[in-house]
């Protein structure tokens, strides 16, 4: 068995929850994905342990997490907003701070995860280049 | 409004939806027929409570309407039928 990593960044953002006093909601752009917790740092956190599950749950099961429907064309749009007027900080320390009444934040996430990929069947007749043409089939078409 | 982890695991459960409760991480996933998961984010285990933001979430998961999810219309036969159509497990 071979191992392997996939590594994905996605848009996040971050903002109060509206129905839950004192909730932060961390919401990925990408696989559409919802985390929370009382502080922004700690949403952001909470996130990145649901997203790695979220990713490493699919590859488990065969499935492609690329294939995982994004967000709302409106979240995009508020992400696009955020990114046009809103200021530029550098780290996440800002995060860690309490901040001020109404403010939100858009930031990109780095998620990996391991991949199993199976044993190439064991053939002794079969020369290696051509076990690598039956890998890619449109180099096989052109052989 | 938001809605109590117990009372959404238990408007899923009807629909025919896998809840497996959570590991080390304290999320609790939603399985669909065809595998997919989806995270709860529910630290505080059945009482946790959980935002409107969260559910509409859910709600695009799992082909549910955020109406019946967060109990603002009642779960119906209908509405029970065609989740367990689409996507509940088998």
């Amino acid at each position: 068995m071979k191992h392997g990593t996939r590594h994905y960044q996605v848009w996040v953002l971050l903002y109060p929850a509206t129905d839950l006093p004192g909730t932060w909601i961390a919401h990925s752009l990408h696989f559409d994905v919802v985390s929370t917790g009382p502080t922004p740092h700690s949403a952001l956190g909470n996130l990145h342990a649901a997203l790695k599950m979220v990713i490493q749950d699919d590859l488990d099961h065969g499935l492609d997490p690329a294939d995982r429907p994004q967000a709302p064309e409106e979240d995009w749009k508020r992400l696009l907003a955020m990114l046009q007027h809103g200021e530029w900080s550098i780290g996440h320390d800002d995060l860690k701070q309490p901040p001020d009444p109404g403010t939100q934040f858009a930031t990109q996430l780095g998620v990996r995860a391991t991949e199993d990929f199976p044993d190439p069947p064991k053939n002794e007749n079969i020369p290696p280049m051509l076990y690598r043409s039956r890998l890619r089939p449109s180099l096989a078409q052109s052989i | 409004m938001p809605r109590r982890l117990a009372k959404l695991a238990a408007t899923l459960t009807a629909l025919g939806f896998k809840i497996e409760k959570p590991g080390k991480s304290g999320h609790w996933k939603i399985r669909r027929r065809d595998g997919q998961m989806y995270p709860v984010p529910a630290h505080k285990g059945l009482k946790s409570e959980i935002p409107d933001v969260y559910i509409r979430g859910l709600s695009r998961f799992s082909g549910v309407s955020f109406e019946v999810l967060s109990g603002r219309k009642p779960l119906t036969d209908e509405v029970i039928r065609q989740a367990q159509q689409q996507w509940a497990p088998k």
